[in-house]
């Protein structure tokens, strides 16, 4: 039976408005608000759906290996009760804003330990630093091959199918087994949770490995020497005054004409 | 450092031309050797127009190399890593630039574990430090909430991927000539391990290549709310002869395909005019589409951030505005 692992971090919200998140320049830190509960990187979330409808149509088993300085037991319970087999929480102190070469470290090290493994899943980059690089990390430190942005994956005699996203299509690609995969939106989105599927595993144990646990070492390879929030862009908006939807909306049509700003050519 | 020298940029054919990527990052690799003081090197892997390799003389290049393969026809990261590899072993470049496309993204990282050396993708800037003599990454991060910026410091070559769109094509002087150098590599296939099935041209291609170009996108987001919404932008998008495109809430609902998704991991757009319907203006899509010359925001909620980047908006149904807009733009098209 095919083991997968999908690899997922926990991050802060990506999707909180951006006016509630600072960055503390000096310290080259992010400052979050208090209070926001963490969530999984979105595309990890993508990559946990690809292994689901791999499950979908023959059995496997799914191991989910989530990374953080803290990983809230919800949030954790969330993937088994989606249908993952089993979550390992890698948790410490020394995961915070830990940069993607080490993070590969981490994985990788993560994996070796859960041992059997077929398929790596991983989302194409984090949604908090975006690097976009610890699944070739992990691929390289594992030696295996890899695809990015599949939008399918299917094990067909000891082989894995992927349909890879590029821009002008969809190439079909077969690659030998273990390998690792990385996910985008195009996968879909992965599936609701009923009440009924969380009740039941909310007495599930849920493992945590240290960063000494998996005899992590950390090392220097990129410095990050500032980190700042930069001019955003933002204009001066000039909003169509008006009574109605429609009133605006013509008299949106009309200053744009007048303006020369649309179909300048008529 | 340890003879490693010069800027190699990963480029790109589009038939008998450079990409426009590559004439991107020719343009900022130019600026990055001057900061050096070394030379410009341009590499295709597997691309065969000689018309395109000599073009790259013309747009800035010292000396311009294609390796030819036939591993090399269909990208694949293995054998496209052996032939990195290989280059990087007789180049030694202190610096390497790729794009940030469906191969840079593949490439660039593996090959810098590989080298064990750093990266940063998709940055928004580069330039040689003056203090350290070592390239600056600037790189949005958070979604475009912040920059950082990264050094490698010890490793080499630096390594790092440019977004599309940040920078313009280099100038192209055609008086600049010179011989295309032949590199020859020995690829191992046993050390491939992916294969190439085939390629299937995406249906939604003609709409891609249309919202690459158009000079008017009409854009769609969650604020549509259901599917039908788009048939609407699609008629505003026709009576103004443009393309339509969407956020990700609009692509994840199956609203949209994928192709069309305008955002910081989808496409990056710079059109005369950007309308965005529905769409609360999260900057993971402004990252997509600020360069436009006018942004237009037409959203429900006067409090979406979209209008903070929108030049013109309005507050207010969608369906209502779009329906005055659109028999407008009829009225003033028909009575021409």
């Amino acid at each position: 039976m095919p083991n997968i692992i999908v690899c997922m971090k926990v991050i802060i919200d990506p999707e909180m408005p951006f006016s509630l998140f600072n960055v503390d320049r000096e310290n080259r830190k992010p400052m979050p608000p208090s209070g926001m509960p963490p969530v999984f990187s979105p595309f990890d979330e993508n990559a946990l759906e690809a292994a689901l409808k791999v499950k979908d149509k023959q059995e496997c088993v799914i191991t989910v290996l989530s990374m953080g300085k803290s990983l809230p037991k919800a949030v954790l319970q969330k993937v088994l009760a989606v249908g993952a087999d089993e979550v390992v929480g890698l948790e410490d102190q020394e995961f915070e804003n830990l940069d993607p070469f080490n993070t590969a470290q981490v994985m990788a090290n993560a994996i070796k330990k859960v041992g059997d493994y077929d398929l790596v899943f991983t989302g194409r980059q984090a949604g908090d630093w975006d690097a976009g690089l610890v699944w070739a990390g992990i691929a390289e430190l594992l030696d295996i091959p890899s695809i990015t942005i599949g939008r399918n994956a299917e094990i067909q005699d000891g082989k894995v199918i992927v349909e890879r996203c590029v821009s002008d299509g969809i190439e079909i690609l077969e690659s030998d087994m273990p390998a690792l995969v990385t996910f985008s939106t195009e996968v879909g989105e992965l599936r609701h949770v009923s009440l009924q599927a969380l009740m039941k595993v909310k007495r599930q144990e849920i493992s945590k490995w240290s960063a000494s646990d998996m005899g992590f070492v950390k090392s220097t390879v990129m410095q990050m020497r500032d980190l700042y929030e930069p001019d955003l862009g933002q204009v001066e908006c000039y909003l169509v005054p008006g009574d109605s939807g429609e009133d605006k909306g013509r008299d949106l049509a009309k200053k744009l004409l007048d303006e020369g700003i649309i179909l300048r050519e008529m | 450092m340890e003879g490693y020298q010069n800027i190699l940029i990963f480029g790109e054919m589009e038939g008998d031309r450079l990409s426009t990527l590559t004439t991107q990052l020719m343009r900022i690799g130019k600026e990055v050797s001057k900061g050096l003081k070394q030379e410009i090197h341009l590499l295709f892997l597997g691309g065969e127009s000689q018309k395109a390799g000599e073009e790259g003389y013309g747009y800035g290049a010292d000396r311009v190399y294609m390796a030819l393969n036939p591993l090399l026809e269909n990208y694949m990261t293995d054998p496209y890593l052996q032939a990195m590899e290989q280059v990087v072993s007789k180049l030694k470049p202190a610096i390497i630039l790729f794009g940030q496309n469906d191969k840079g993204l593949d490439l660039a990282p593996r090959l810098a574990f590989r080298l064990k050396t750093g990266v940063t993708l998709d940055c928004v800037d580069l330039k040689i430090n003056s203090e350290n003599g070592l390239l600056e990454q600037v790189k949005p991060v958070f979604g475009g909430k912040a920059h950082s910026h990264y050094f490698c410091v010890d490793r080499h070559p630096q390594i790092a991927s440019v977004r599309d769109g940040v920078f313009d094509p280099a100038d192209y002087d055609r008086s600049k000539a010179g011989e295309v150098l032949q590199l020859s590599l020995s690829l191992d296939p046993a050390n491939i391990r992916t294969r190439f099935l085939k390629k299937q041209e995406d249906v939604s291609l003609a709409l891609a290549l249309k919202l690459a170009s158009a000079n008017v996108v009409v854009s769609g987001g969650r604020g549509l709310k259901k599917k039908e919404g788009v048939d609407l932008i699609r008629e505003t998008a026709d009576l103004l002869d443009g393309a339509i495109g969407g956020s990700r809430p609009a692509v994840d609902y199956g609203w949209l395909p994928s192709t069309l998704q305008v955002g910081l991991t989808g496409k990056k757009v710079n059109p005369q005019v950007y309308i965005a319907v529905g769409i609360s203006g999260a900057l993971q899509h402004m990252a997509g589409c600020s360069k436009s010359k006018t942004i237009i925001a037409i959203n429900s909620d006067e409090s979406a951030p979209i209008f903070k980047f929108s030049h013109f908006g309005v507050v207010g149904n969608y369906r209502e505005v779009l329906e005055g807009f659109n028999d407008e733009i009829r009225r003033t098209r028909e009575s021409k």
